[in-house]
């Protein structure tokens, strides 16, 4: 079930009824959340709800052992801690990774001549399962960090794991942020109401109009056919992807806070400006915000961080960054994606450190280079495609079908001004929004989504960070 | 919670008058929804009777309208 979907509009309205019209008390609500929430998740697949539940039972079952407070040895939560994880990683390594392990080995077994017929299992990925494998370790870790409370009733947790608005592509909610949440109920107030309006109405903009159309009419045609572009189309290709996956995964994120909102639920902002950035690690403070974040907290700090010498914390930096690249997805493009990120990050630390530090517009404008540049093994299907992507900028002579049309160039031009627009805008949106009575609030977003969905094209097209 | 019940109340009179304007829509929607034995046919029923009611009431597809308008300015 897609957020931009008569179904989801239809399941929303009927999960809404139930926890504001009927009036729930905190125990029924959750309950009433929880079971929307696997209603939700089952109508991709039904067998992925075991899953998901096997993930909450362990992230629920390791939680209440290594707690402060839990009647066991430092060793045997040790114990726990790391069995827990290691099944959690296990999950995610089977489920998203075995396919491409496997068919990585049998190729590197091919080259050396010992090709047999091999028989690989044909594993199906469960949607969203990094983001909420992610959220329960979070919760083993922060519970035995002493951050949050274990929690004795399994419907907190297994809440927390599976509340729908997050749980397909995040943001990665701490429980230290959600479990508070969950024992009081806010009723969303008029800025609550117009904040979630505005962020709904954006996030359907973006993902509907901007992203799907770009998608259509720019990239997917660049990038099916890289050998056929010149230098001009394929930077053009190359920045209409830069606009797409963040109006995409920006525009998911905004609908699932402003859904969230409307619940009851403050989620953290996602994504801010991140192509306004002026240094690498500011972008990554900026891009998928609630990941970078879970990443630094939780592999980057316990690895050592920063605070051992030069060459370590250059070493610590491309390991995390790699593994964050594989964590995208199960592919060699996605690994280089991120052992590049990480390198960039390095030389960007080492001109720190030597006292580079160039005029914020130029720093701006070479951020942006690099992470347009880096996006290309990202949309590409496999290193090759890369290659051959690289190849293009090198060709001017060459015809290419994909033009820069007037529509393709105003969508271009708005989704970089959603991106740069100040935060202020929306703000002042929302206290515009604010002052308006529920009922005409509610009459805005209707006919917002009316006239989005009419400029929609036909069909639904997933979400990039589906795939993840 | 009074505001917040308007507010919901709000989008399903909404979403009533989005069904009105939006042609066949809905129906196509439920022939497209996956098989669930007789409720299938009983919901393709009432949504075919409501459909007529609200061709005999004279709500047109302003949907479609609308839709065949944007796209004509996006030039889609």
């Amino acid at each position: 079930m897609l957020f931009p979907t008569v179904e989801f509009i239809l399941f929303f309205c009927v999960v809404m009824s139930f926890v504001w019209v009927l009036r729930p008390g905190v125990y029924s609500r959750n309950l009433i959340l929880l079971a929307a929430s696997y209603v939700f998740y089952g109508a991709w697949d039904l067998r992925f709800l075991a899953l998901m539940g096997g993930v909450s039972l362990i992230a629920y079952g390791a939680g209440r052992m290594v707690g402060p407070t839990a009647r066991y040895g430092a060793g045997i939560k040790k114990i726990v801690l790391v069995v827990s994880i290691a099944a959690l990683l296990g999950t995610l390594g089977i489920f998203k990774y075995f396919n491409f392990f496997a068919l990585s080995l049998q190729q590197l077994l091919e080259a050396a001549n010992l090709s047999r017929d091999w028989q690989w299992l044909e594993i199906l990925l469960p949607v969203g399962l990094s983001f909420y494998v992610f959220q329960a370790i979070s919760y083993i870790v922060d519970v035995l960090r002493g951050d949050v409370d274990a929690r004795r009733d399994p419907v907190d947790v297994f809440l927390y794991i599976s509340f729908f608005p997050q749980l397909v592509a995040g943001p990665i909610v701490r429980a230290s942020v959600f479990l508070p949440q969950i024992g009081q109920i806010t009723v969303p107030d008029a800025n609550m109401r117009a904040r979630a309006v505005v962020l709904i109405s954006t996030g359907l903009l973006k993902k509907m109009v901007i992203a799907n159309y770009l998608s259509v009419l720019l990239v997917d045609p660049v990038f099916l056919l890289p050998e056929g572009q010149n230098a001009l189309t394929a930077g053009i290709g190359l920045l209409g992807y830069a606009v797409q996956i963040y109006c995409d995964f920006s525009g998911y994120s905004d609908i699932a806070i402003g859904v969230a909102l409307l619940l009851g639920f403050h989620f953290p902002a996602n994504f801010r400006q991140p192509y306004r950035a002026d240094s690498l690690r500011d972008f990554w403070q900026r891009w998928h915000i609630s990941l970078s974040s879970w990443i630094r907290d939780y592999l980057y700090v316990p690895l050592g961080g920063s605070y051992g010498s030069t060459r370590r914390t250059a070493g610590i930096l491309l390991l995390t960054m790699t593994l964050a690249g594989l964590w995208h997805g199960a592919g060699w493009n996605f690994i280089l994606w991120g052992c590049l990120h990480g390198a960039a990050l390095v030389a960007e630390r080492v001109m720190r450190g030597i006292g580079v530090k160039p005029p914020q517009l130029i720093r701006i404008a070479l951020v942006l280079g690099v992470v347009l540049l880096l996006w290309i093994p990202f949309r590409a299907s496999s290193i090759g495609v890369t290659v051959e992507y690289l190849a293009a900028f090198g060709r001017w002579e060459s015809y290419a079908p994909t033009a820069l049309t007037p529509t393709v160039f105003a969508l271009l031009v708005a989704g970089m001004a959603l991106n740069w627009l100040p935060v202020s805008f929306g703000e002042k949106l929302g206290q515009g929004m604010a002052t308006l009575p529920a009922t005409l609030q509610a009459i805005v977003l209707s006919l917002i989504c009316f006239a989005l969905f009419a400029a929609a094209q036909e069909g639904v097209a997933p979400f990039i960070y589906f795939q993840f | 919670m009074g505001e917040i019940r308007a507010f919901s109340i709000t989008l399903w009179v909404a979403l009533l008058a989005c069904y009105l304007i939006s042609g066949g829509r809905l129906l196509d929607w439920v022939f497209g929804m996956p098989d669930i034995a007789q409720f299938d046919d009983w919901l393709i029923a009432a949504v075919d009777w409501a459909d007529q009611l609200k061709i005999r009431l004279g709500f047109g597809d302003w949907f479609g309208a609308l839709r065949q308008w944007l796209h004509s300015i996006l030039g889609v």
